[in-house]
């Protein structure tokens, strides 16, 4: 019975969050950020109905059910989209095009593979991690007894990180079926990181596959999958996957100007946990500083996007304040009298932690391999040749690790043992970024120059440094351009004057 | 080249991390955590939903000290069973090191003092976990590193 009430649940996110980002994606695409955007906009509405009552998690969904069944029965049109939809996932099927290429990318699909069986292993093999169930999941139970605001506010719970965002607990009560059943069920709240985890690959690989071959793509995957941090944490019932999907979705489709997929994504990744106000940084300085990311001038379209992620985050300010939610490390009471004449000694501390945290290689927690060590030359070759198409990508590394930074400096824990036991988890919030800038960076020519470059030599000679050899079906028709707007803006408005011609 | 180093960190850490569920659980199977789990079955058990209880930890109770996994006892067991007992109302007590029995001071003004206790510890115990029991309380249930127990007299 919960696992039938999980799966309406998801059904009904997923249909709001399909109906929202709209058309004109590959239909995995679509179907990822139908599940992010949808479940940012009912964490959203949740998160709203909060003070008024404790039911809150119930009232979205049956407020989201009759919102989408209005606004279905409204429009004909959205039953046309499904069975476009549904045509191009029977038509498309990406099989075909893995098996073109037979050795490397056979060992590379054979490490996803890997990957995903070792992460549905933990599924099965292991229960919450510690703060999956001593914070996140918690507060997921306290939803669904009606007990949040106790749990919130009373000083037995202090260790709870009790003014963290509610989009990872609600999820998992959305999920495990007991939003109506009222039995909270571990192991569905397990199942949710694994969605999150396959957004994250889905976008991924979306975003990768518009400039390098195929083979960079699966390697991109591979690697993602190989962190043990990602292994852990997609089952842990923590909220860093969830975070590092939403941050890395805003990223990509924010600069395009799509701002019915990245706004959603912007709120869903202020919902998901405090640093999320990082992802918000970057997204209104990306808005500012890229040319084109909406029809609007920048300044303006910086106001706009930072207004409406700043929504969620006043929502729930409000709701905390008007509760008395302490705030453990934003609330300047709770910090260090002396702080000033600590900070040198702490600068120190996390400079030093940094460093070390980007030669953790592995293989034990967090493992990243290379990844930093070369993600550092990749930013200096991003400089050189691929600063456009980078830009958001480093611009959000930049806006969390300098947040990441100053938590620690004011932190009233112990700012070493505190940095020691989360700075992975900060990281992973931007490494899937970090990781497709990196590629863009060290493939140097994307796919538009190989066309045009192949276009001057001729039909025969095509294709020759492209081990996909052609174009991939699953790509929109636009992502073959760059991914810098104005281009996508001009390709938009040349296509609707062509369309105007026809006509 | 970048892309195979890369590559080359990525399959190392895959290969380790194959193994490393089942390592995992064999770990989860035969520590602390089994321990929780099998006292939290015996609070439901024998405690009813309203009654509160009172947890008992100990000063000093640390796995595995002075490493990166290190593990304070006392802290784990009041986040733990307030997470598996939710949300039933647990008042934490500590042992210290002289064996006195304080209230804890991260939860000041802790009013009550719930008929039932539970003593627990993620160490084994150096003296037997009933000689800190408050008065001369019945005993309900007890496992490796934890003993249930209620006043006296109660039903």
């Amino acid at each position: 019975m919960n696992a039938l009430l999980g799966l309406v649940a998801l059904a009904l996110l997923t249909w709001a969050g399909w109906m929202l980002v709209g058309e004109g994606r590959p239909f995995w695409v679509r179907l990822a950020l139908a599940h992010l955007a949808g479940t940012a906009i009912a964490a959203l509405l949740a998160t709203l109905l909060l003070p008024i009552s404790p039911r809150a998690p119930q009232l979205a969904l049956m407020l989201l059910a009759v919102v989408m069944t209005a606004w279905t029965f409204g429009s004909r049109r959205q039953s046309v989209e499904w069975a476009a939809a549904s045509s191009v996932l029977t038509s498309q099927s990406p099989r075909g095009h893995l098996i073109r290429d037979p050795k490397l990318d056979r060992l590379l699909l054979g490490m996803v593979t890997v990957g995903i069986v070792t992460v549905l292993a933990r599924a099965l093999l292991l229960p919450l991690d510690w703060d999956g169930w001593a914070i996140w999941q918690l507060k997921a139970k306290a939803l669904v007894d009606g007990s949040l605001q106790h749990l919130l506010t009373d000083p037995a719970y202090v260790w709870s990180h009790q003014d963290y965002p509610l989009l990872t607990p609600l999820h998992s009560v959305w999920l495990s079926g007991a939003w109506v059943t009222g039995v909270f069920r571990e192991k569905a709240t397990q199942t949710g990181g694994l969605l999150f985890l396959l957004d994250l690959l889905v976008l991924f690989r979306y975003a990768a596959s518009e400039r390098l071959p195929r083979t960079w793509v699966w390697a991109g995957l591979a690697v993602i999958l190989s962190w043990p941090l990602v292994m852990k944490h997609a089952v842990s019932g923590f909220a860093d996957l969830p975070l590092a999907a939403y941050a890395l979705g805003t990223v990509i489709f924010l600069p395009r100007g799509d701002l019915r997929a990245s706004l959603p994504l912007l709120a869903g990744a202020v919902l998901t946990k405090n640093e999320g106000v990082f992802t918000l940084a970057a997204a209104v300085l990306i808005t500012l500083l890229c040319r084109g990311t909406a029809p609007i001038t920048h300044g303006r379209s910086a106001l706009v996007v930072g207004a409406i992620g700043l929504l969620p985050f006043a929502a729930w300010s409000a709701i905390k304040r008007s509760w008395g939610v302490p705030s453990d490390l934003l609330d300047p009471g709770y910090w260090h009298g002396n702080l000033a004449a600590e900070l040198p000694g702490r600068i120190q501390v996390v400079l030093s932690g940094f460093v070390a945290q980007a030669f953790k290689v592995g293989p034990w927690y967090p493992g990243w391999g290379l990844l930093w060590p070369i993600a550092a030359g990749a930013l200096v070759l991003s400089l050189i040749r691929r600063a456009r198409e980078t830009f958001p990508c480093w611009l959000l590394a930049a806006t969390h690790f300098a947040g990441a930074a100053a938590a620690y400096l004011v932190t009233p824990a112990n700012p070493a043992l505190h940095l020691d036991r989360s700075l992975d988890r900060l990281w992973l919030h931007v490494a899937p970024a970090v990781l497709l800038a990196t590629l863009f960076a060290l493939h140097g020519q994307d796919r538009s120059e190989r066309s045009s470059r192949n276009e001057e030599r001729g039909p025969d000679q095509q294709g020759e440094d492209d081990p996909d050899g052609g174009a991939d079906p699953l790509r929109p028709p636009h992502t073959d351009l760059h991914l810098c707007p104005e281009d996508v803006q001009e390709e938009r408005l040349l296509l609707q004057l062509q369309q105007r011609k026809g006509r | 080249m970048a892309l195979v180093a890369l590559m080359l960190g990525a399959a190392l850490n895959m290969a380790s991390g194959v193994r490393r569920p089942l390592v995992e659980r064999a770990e989860l199977a035969r520590n602390h955590y089994r321990e929780a789990d099998a006292a939290a079955a015996a609070v439901r058990r024998h405690v009813s939903a309203g009654e509160p209880l009172e947890l008992v930890v100990f000063d000093g109770d640390k796995l595995e000290p002075g490493t990166l996994r290190e593990l304070d006892g006392d802290i784990w067991a009041d986040y733990r069973f307030k997470w598996l007992l939710h949300p039933r109302r647990i008042q934490v007590t500590r042992i210290t090191r002289e064996g006195r029995r304080v209230p804890d001071p991260r939860y000041p003004g802790s009013p009550t003092a719930p008929r039932y206790q539970l003593l627990f510890r993620v160490t084994p115990p150096t003296i037997a976990l009933s000689s800190v029991l408050a008065g001369s309380p019945q005993r309900l249930a007890a496992g490796n590193g934890w003993l249930l127990a209620r006043e006296a007299g109660l039903p």
